[in-house]
């Protein structure tokens, strides 16, 4: 079984001074963990978040309660989740937690994820060039291969990190 | 024209879908508004096509309003060829 402990022995970044503002930290990254159920998962995702400062850990219940709620409505593409809470439920800071599974999870309609994206944004407007990141990767399948069956985390974070070709 | 992109906040996963759809939009010379909406008051707003993902595209399906399902809410071809579609029947 994959230690999580790895990351969270990481620095937390809270209370620090970001100098650079970045999408994704490299703490944020997590390959080939195992969960037993998709709340698990999303749990996992969360707390990547609440360990590199993105958000309170009331952010990762808010999450988790949405799915319970509303249903598994996160799948943004095939295969990939999205699970996210609103601003007021705890965000910090901007930014994204990546977590690629060792096997698919399925929700309980069926529904099976291999990837989470977790969220955290501050309001409507300003997480819009986050989206378009993760957009960027989600549309082409050949960013979607190498996402899903990522080596290590340079991978990932070199993914959400390339330079940006898009106008809009 | 008024296109809904829906999720379950109004902000996430909706807010990428109108991404998608105003970029295919723009290219077609299609002038539409894309608004966003959550799920719970997607219902009661004023829309000629709702695009939403494929758990709540069946929850909303049966009232006036078309809706249309898109599984990878950031792939352009799909999104393109289910504009395609509803707008030419």
């Amino acid at each position: 079984m994959f230690k999580v402990e790895r990351a969270y022995s990481t620095k937390s970044n809270k209370g620090e001074k970001i100098l650079k503002r970045r999408i994704l930290e490299k703490q944020a990254v997590l390959l080939d963990v195992h969960a037993k159920d998709w709340e698990d998962a999303v749990r996992i995702c969360g707390d990547l978040l609440v360990q590199t400062g993105k958000v309170e850990a009331t952010y990762v219940e808010a999450m988790i309660g949405n799915i319970h709620d509303l249903g598994p409505y996160i799948l943004i593409a095939p295969g990939v989740a999205m699970p996210h809470a609103r601003p007021e439920d705890g965000v910090l800071q901007e930014g994204i937690s990546v977590v690629v599974l060792e096997e698919e999870i399925a929700f309980d309609n069926g529904k099976e994820f291999k990837v989470l994206i977790g969220l955290a944004a501050l309001n409507s407007k300003s997480h819009i060039d986050i989206l378009q990141k993760i957009a960027e990767v989600i549309s082409q399948p050949e960013s979607m291969d190498r996402l899903k069956n990522a080596a290590g985390y340079e991978e990932i974070f070199r993914l959400f990190n390339e330079k940006e070709e898009h106008e809009s | 024209m008024k296109i809904l992109a829906v999720c379950g906040m109004g902000f996430g996963s909706s807010m990428m879908l109108k991404m998608t759809i105003e970029k295919i939009l723009k290219e077609k010379g299609i002038p539409a508004d894309v608004e966003t909406a959550d799920f719970t008051t997607a219902t009661s707003i004023y829309a000629d096509f709702i695009f939403t993902n494929e758990e709540f595209a069946k929850q909303l399906e049966g009232g006036k309003v078309k809706v249309v399902s898109v599984k990878n809410i950031a792939d352009t071809n799909e999104v393109r060829s289910a504009l395609e579609s509803v707008l030419n029947t």
